[in-house]
């Protein structure tokens, strides 16, 4: 039966190359399509590291406010904060929380081993009013006061990486010129937001009672935030209120305040416009492809009416023939995906993109090719019906 | 002639309905993309208010600044400092102008919240730039050495800010100032990165000390330079004197040691971000890489279409078979075929072109971008009338080949 199809097919190979080359290409937008989709929802249902439930973030931009008077007025606007009744944690941060275009920065060494991880920095609070768990180890706290080298905190990703699978708690790893001591490792951060993937992440402490020239977190002017963590019930009053007493507090900076939630639904939405557009495009070839394939192959099984009246003489039911047409469609598709999962299956050998893991690749395989069969299969369903309807006499009569 | 092929054209469209339906869906859906795809690129490229002078025009924004180790920092980085150093002393163009780039600032009236983009520019900024003022003028040059604290608005300012009162001579808070409005200008929108704001007001106003001798900023982005050259023919002089003065650096700050960037148009900063590793802008290289992608994204509708139409072809054979026995060139034939498909592919342009009114005027309400105006212009009409004779073209070449091989006596004895 197989034999007779692909002999079927092969007889009228010109005719049916085209329709292949389409179902080839489409096998190819499919697989692009469904890593997309299935990359996405993976690093969905992955904890996101940190809880930014009734959290607000004032951002803080010191401009050309002198150095030494920038910590008093930061340490005035945390006395300013604990004022409120609110207000039940708050902690310095740099830390890009929802905002896409992350901050890449420090590259690190162990052993000889080079990677570069982002930079995110926080204080003996940021753990708390986050709520992240620590997986190995301790968040910064007073007593990394007197530590000769600088405490860090790295993520199960960069320590994979940078430790080549041993466990970093505690080692001296070399960051730029000097050392830092990893003090404690987190599961995930994934400061980006839910739908970007983990990325390796080092975490820096700030500590305001340092001598001034050794504060980092000073060095520049951008991405500086208090966060501030709220008991829940506390209303939108609240920011406007919080904001005016700040801004009396220091007088020249410019603070500017954005919760959580919003800051999160924002930086959802910028990720989320690439596959969106991506959806829509692709969404629209298919559907244009399959009204294509669906014109052709009911044109193509119209010129059989000979044929099928004959194979209808012969003996042939009207099932036999339905599933003739069906299974023609299929055999066309086999050799479509063949020629596609070739080129398809370049994409994770030539690790094209390389943050995206062998079983999402695989998974979308296997999506794509039953896709392609349940697509090909529907377009061939009602020219079927109208071949199984054709009446030995009428077909050879005409004939 | 002409006319009798676009009549038989309109019988065949109307013969197979199916077939007819499928064709003009393909072609006016892929149209309608290209055609916004078309519309986003004239929005932010184009010669659109109140960038006018665009043959005329180059910026300096984009920078990438190495360490003698191996660092690099990529970026509108640059400082005020700089640009007024290296770029507002260039000795051919006609006029320079220096700005901030937008900031978004929270300011209070009346309990309620506004969330407005800020930019600090001098006064040249509006000599080159061409706003579309609805009320008073903007600020001069001497509005700026005076530390004036005037500023300009968008009609959207007004809207929310002034509710839609007239506006000049009101006062507006921003930060700790209070700024008096001087003049109402039309919306501008977020793609046109160099004059976009809400509230522009004059640099001397900032508090940053913004004339410190470092090459890079301590805010981020930095600032932008727009050169307004007297004639387009200065513009590759203009290039290269930027260029030498860009060898000359002093790296007042010593960590850096190089410098990359020039004096450009918008298309080649782009190409020099995401061709050319930021260091050289490569325009070829840029419109080649989104001209494959058009290629790539019209491949599958062409193949599409191509299928259908010799589907059409085949049932048409005894037509052909007829013509061909009574004396009709190969030639003739394919003429009439290829002209058959353009006439479908302008109709599916025609509606392609109704659809993207609709999904432009969705998107532009979408609120996904501030302020975004996409339009419809002779611009885009044109390069789409063009694109889709194009895909007309294409899907009808191969279909008509196959026509003109058909045999006459085999198609009228019935057989392929």
């Amino acid at each position: 039966m197989l034999k007779h199809l692909f002999k079927l097919i092969w007889n009228r190979k010109r005719r049916n190359l085209l329709m292949i080359l389409e179902i080839f290409i489409s096998f190819i937008v499919m697989f692009v399509v469904l890593i997309t989709v299935i990359f996405l929802l993976g690093n969905y249902l992955k904890p996101l590291g940190f809880n930014y439930k009734n959290v607000w973030m004032v951002n803080i931009d010191w401009q050309n406010a002198e150095k030494t008077s920038i910590v008093e007025t930061l340490k005035q606007l945390e006395t300013a904060v604990e004022a409120f009744p609110e207000v039940s944690g708050h902690a310095f941060s740099e830390s890009y929380l929802f905002t896409p275009a992350a901050m890449s920065g420090d590259n690190l060494e162990y052993k000889g081993n080079k990677v570069s991880a982002n930079l995110l920095r926080g204080d003996d609070q940021f753990a708390k009013v986050l709520d992240i768990q620590l997986a190995e180890g301790r968040w910064f706290g007073p007593e990394d006061n007197t530590s000769l080298k600088d405490p860090v905190i790295i993520n199960r990703n960069l320590e994979k990486e940078l430790f080549r699978g041993e466990s970093g708690l505690g080692k001296t790893i070399l960051n730029e010129d000097e050392e830092n001591i990893v003090v404690g490792i987190v599961d995930d951060i994934r400061n980006s937001g839910e739908l970007t993937r983990s990325k390796k992440i080092l975490v820096r402490r700030i500590n305001l009672d340092q001598s001034i020239d050794d504060i980092s977190f000073l060095s520049e002017n951008f991405g500086k935030r208090l966060l501030i963590k709220t008991v829940p019930g506390t209303d939108a009053q609240f920011e406007e209120r919080l904001l005016k007493q700040l801004s009396s507090v220091a007088k020249d900076f410019r603070l500017k305040t954005i919760s959580m939630e919003e800051a999160r639904i924002s930086a959802n939405k910028q990720s989320m416009i690439f596959p969106v557009v991506l959806l829509i495009v692709s969404g629209f070839l298919i559907f244009n492809v399959s009204l294509g394939l669906f014109g052709v192959i009911w044109y193509n099984t119209n010129k059989r009416r000979a044929e099928i009246g004959l194979r209808r003489a012969l003996g042939s039911t009207a099932k036999g023939i339905y599933i003739q047409i069906l299974s023609e469609s299929l055999v066309l598709s086999t050799f479509g995906i063949i020629l596609g999962g070739i080129l398809a299956i370049q994409i994770p050998i030539l690790n094209v993109v390389s943050f995206i893991e062998t079983n999402v690749y695989t998974l979308a395989f296997i999506l794509s090719i039953l896709f392609i069969y349940v697509i090909t299969s529907i377009c061939a369903l009602y020219p079927g019906k109208i071949a199984a309807g054709i009446q030995p006499a009428m077909a050879l009569h005409e004939e | 002639m002409f006319k009798n092929y676009l009549k038989i054209a309109w019988k065949v469209l109307l013969r197979h309905k199916l077939f007819t339906f499928i064709s003009l869906f393909g072609i006016s859906f892929t149209l309608l993309i290209l055609v916004v795809i078309t519309s986003f690129i004239d929005h932010t490229v184009g010669r659109e208010t109140p960038e006018t002078r665009q043959n005329r025009i180059l910026s300096v924004t984009y920078f990438r600044l190495t360490t003698p180790k191996g660092g690099n920092l990529v970026g509108p980085l640059v400082s005020y400092y700089f640009l007024d150093k290296y770029v507002r002393s260039l000795e051919i163009p006609e006029r320079v102008t220096i700005g901030s780039f937008h900031k978004n600032i929270i300011t209070y009236k009346d309990q309620k919240k506004f969330n407005f983009a800020m930019k600090y520019t001098d006064g040249e900024f509006w000599n080159i730039y061409d706003f579309k003022f609805i009320e008073g003028k903007g600020y001069s040059t001497n509005d700026v050495d005076q530390v004036n604290q005037v500023a300009v608005i968008t009609a959207d300012v007004r809207k929310k800010y002034f509710d839609d009162r007239t506006a000049v001579g009101k006062y507006i808070k921003m930060g700790e100032k209070n700024f008096r409005v001087i003049g109402v200008v039309d919306n501008v929108s977020l793609l046109r990165i160099l004059p976009y704001s809400d509230v522009w007001v004059p640099i001397t106003n900032s508090t940053a000390n913004i004339m410190e001798p470092k090459i890079m900023t301590n805010e981020f982005p930095g600032y932008f330079a727009t050169i307004l050259a007297n004639d387009r023919n200065d513009i590759p002089q203009i290039k290269s004197e930027f260029q030498k003065r860009l060898s000359q650096v002093e790296f007042t700050e010593g960590r850096f040691d190089k410098i990359w960037g020039g004096a450009e148009t918008y298309g080649e900063t782009l190409s020099r971000v995401f061709v050319g590793g930021s260091k050289e802008p490569n325009l070829p290289g840029l419109m080649l890489i989104l001209f494959l992608l058009m290629l790539l994204f019209m491949i599958l509708p062409t193949i599409n279409l191509i299928n259908i139409n010799i589907s059409r072809i085949m049932e048409r054979s005894s037509e052909i078979g007829v013509r061909k026995a009574f004396g009709a060139s190969s030639k003739t034939l394919v003429g009439q075929f290829i002209i058959e498909n353009i006439a479908i592919t302008l109709l599916g342009g025609t509606i392609a072109i109704i659809l993207s009114l609709i999904v432009l005027s969705i998107i532009n309400n979408s609120g996904i971008i501030p302020h975004l105006h996409l339009i419809m212009n002779w611009r885009i009409l044109y390069k789409s009338l063009l694109i889709a004779v194009f895909f007309g073209f294409l899907s009808g070449v191969y279909p008509a080949y196959k026509m003109s091989r058909l045999q006459p006596a085999e198609v009228l004895r019935g057989g392929e």
